[in-house]
């Protein structure tokens, strides 16, 4: 049989993602955050745990985790009282055990009355609490390195996308004719005036980032047809040239109703010279 | 024009970028991180009457029928990894209780011991054949393979695309979209593997088009690899 027709489903941008990562069951973590509140995570099963902030009591989640490298955990779980509303929350760590950071990336939904579908990101940074050390006072941080980086990401066996990192804010996503991309994404954003949107980015540690998107731009223009905003967590690592993340939003169902939207993914990166016309390109929505 | 690359292309500033080819990984460049979910367990195989003892004493060591050896694993898909210990690999199939021992160059399916419903893996056969498929294993780095017979395989290497070997190989399969394929391996000479690479043992998923492995070889430790398909026809 040639495999190529293996009966496989539609794979979009996970087809390339890690198997959820159980291996930090078992153990539990005090996070000591700049933001002021201690923060408790108890992983008490493969893809269960509990939370609690600043001693209030615990409360369960069910997680996800994929790993950077071999001692970084992007871990992620949905706030379970916020599921089925529309102000729905989720909760990501990125946990740095070689260095005892810790990043926390809480995002959530219906803040914004006019678009009630975007996203809204708050960062925290600190450090994990271990009995008899001192907790280190570097932080993951805010960073500007990714600047001028273009990277061509592979998210499945006939879909390639190409980032463009040009400001600290905004990336540009594009791609080239030959990428199913062309197929599965080139409508809708055949009616934005740029292909940029709204990023941050953080530094984990050297040569792997937290990059933070936000399809804010998209859904402040579009709202709909089939994408709304979502927030994409990659944390890439360019040492080894791939990332693996996760999103947090909301899409266009097939009735056309708004339904939430969350998935892992994963992709393998490759240096990439970009055409003049992307490389130069304006971006529309700034002055 | 507020792209930033534009204004300090034009004044010949250097921009470092972060994306890169990672030469230093060779082969092994796309490798996934390691996974220690099997740290603390002991899988003891049973295969023809005989026990085979995996005991992952922890994230470094596993001792294998009571001799320690050092080994790497990867999750391949929930509950199924590829570990490498020594020179010999193990396939560790939770799902199905199964697990798959290459020792020595010998196959060895077995059963977990005590397991219900267990079911060894067995021979692909000639399951392969007709498949053409490149697994991209880093950036510019990648093998070519056609499964032509049941226990035949033209390879190549990148980038020498045109230098194709036929090579013999052995397919297990795992079950459902997963095919552990070893392929003995010619000298390879200027291509992206290294010149003594002897075999390569990869457990291939055709559904989520990802591969994970191992390479061997003489005067060489063996690299751990990670690849995704591109299916060449």
């Amino acid at each position: 049989m040639n495999l190529k027709e293996y009966p496989r489903p539609f794979y979009a941008i996970n087809q390339f993602c890690q198997a959820h990562c159980g291996e930090l069951s078992g153990q539990s973590f005090t996070f000591v955050m700049d933001g002021g509140y201690d923060y408790e995570l108890k992983f008490t099963g493969e893809k269960t745990l509990t939370w609690s902030i600043d001693g209030a009591e615990p409360k369960e989640a069910v997680y996800e985790c994929v790993k950077g490298d071999d001692t970084t955990y992007l871990v992620d779980f949905d706030v379970v009282e916020t599921l089925n509303t529309d102000k729905r929350a989720n909760d990501l760590f990125v946990i740095d055990l070689a260095q005892r950071l810790v990043t926390r990336v809480y995002c959530h939904i219906g803040y914004n009355k006019r678009l009630p579908f975007l996203v809204k990101s708050d960062y925290d940074f600190g450090a994990i609490k271990v009995e008899g050390k001192e907790l280190p006072f570097r932080r993951h941080c805010y960073t500007s390195e990714l600047l001028g980086t273009n990277v061509e990401w592979h998210w499945n066996y006939e879909m390639w996308t190409h980032h463009k990192y040009y400001d600290s804010d905004y990336y540009t996503l594009t791609w080239p004719d030959d990428s199913a991309a062309v197929q599965n994404l080139g409508g809708p954003f055949e009616m934005l005036p740029s292909h940029d949107d709204v990023t941050k980015v953080i530094k984990i540690k050297d040569k792997m980032y937290l990059f933070c998107l936000t399809e804010e731009l998209m859904e402040r223009v579009l709202q709909g047809p089939v994408f709304r905003c979502n927030n994409m967590i990659f944390l890439q690592n360019y040492d080894r040239m791939y990332h693996a993340g996760r999103t947090f939003g909301s899409i266009t169902g097939e009735n056309g109703d708004v339904v939430p939207c969350r998935t892992l993914f994963g992709a393998f990166g490759n240096p990439i010279r970009l055409p003049d016309e992307v490389l130069y390109a304006d971006n529309a929505y700034t002055v | 024009m507020n792209a930033k690359n534009y204004v300090y292309d034009d004044g010949g500033v250097y921009i470092k970028t972060m994306a890169n080819t990672a030469e230093q990984y060779g082969i092994g460049q796309y490798r996934y991180p390691h996974n220690y979910e099997l740290v603390d367990r002991e899988i003891v195989a049973v295969a023809d009457g005989k026990e085979y003892s995996l005991d992952f004493k922890c994230k470094v060591n596993v001792l294998f029928n009571g001799k320690l050896v050092e080994y790497e694993c990867i999750k391949c898909a929930p509950e199924l990894y590829f570990v490498r210990f020594g020179f010999d690999v193990a396939v560790i199939d939770l799902k199905n209780s199964a697990v798959t021992l290459i020792v020595e160059g010998e196959y060895i399916m077995g059963t977990i011991k005590g397991a219900e419903n267990a079911k060894a893996h067995t021979c692909a056969g000639d399951e392969m054949v007709g498949t053409k498929v490149r697994w991209v294993l880093g950036c510019g780095r990648y093998v070519n393979q056609e499964f032509v017979s049941a226990d035949k395989i033209n390879a190549s290497w990148a980038p020498r695309d045109e230098k194709v070997a036929e090579n013999p190989y052995k397919a297990v399969k795992i079950g459902g979209p997963y095919y552990l394929v070893d392929m003995k391996s010619d000298i390879l000479k200027n291509v992206c593997a290294p010149f003594f690479t002897d075999h390569v043992i990869m457990l291939q998923d055709y559904d989520r088009c990802m591969a994970f492995g191992c390479v061997f070889g003489k005067g060489f430790d063996p690299i751990m690899i990670t690849g995704y398909a591109k299916f060449l026809d």
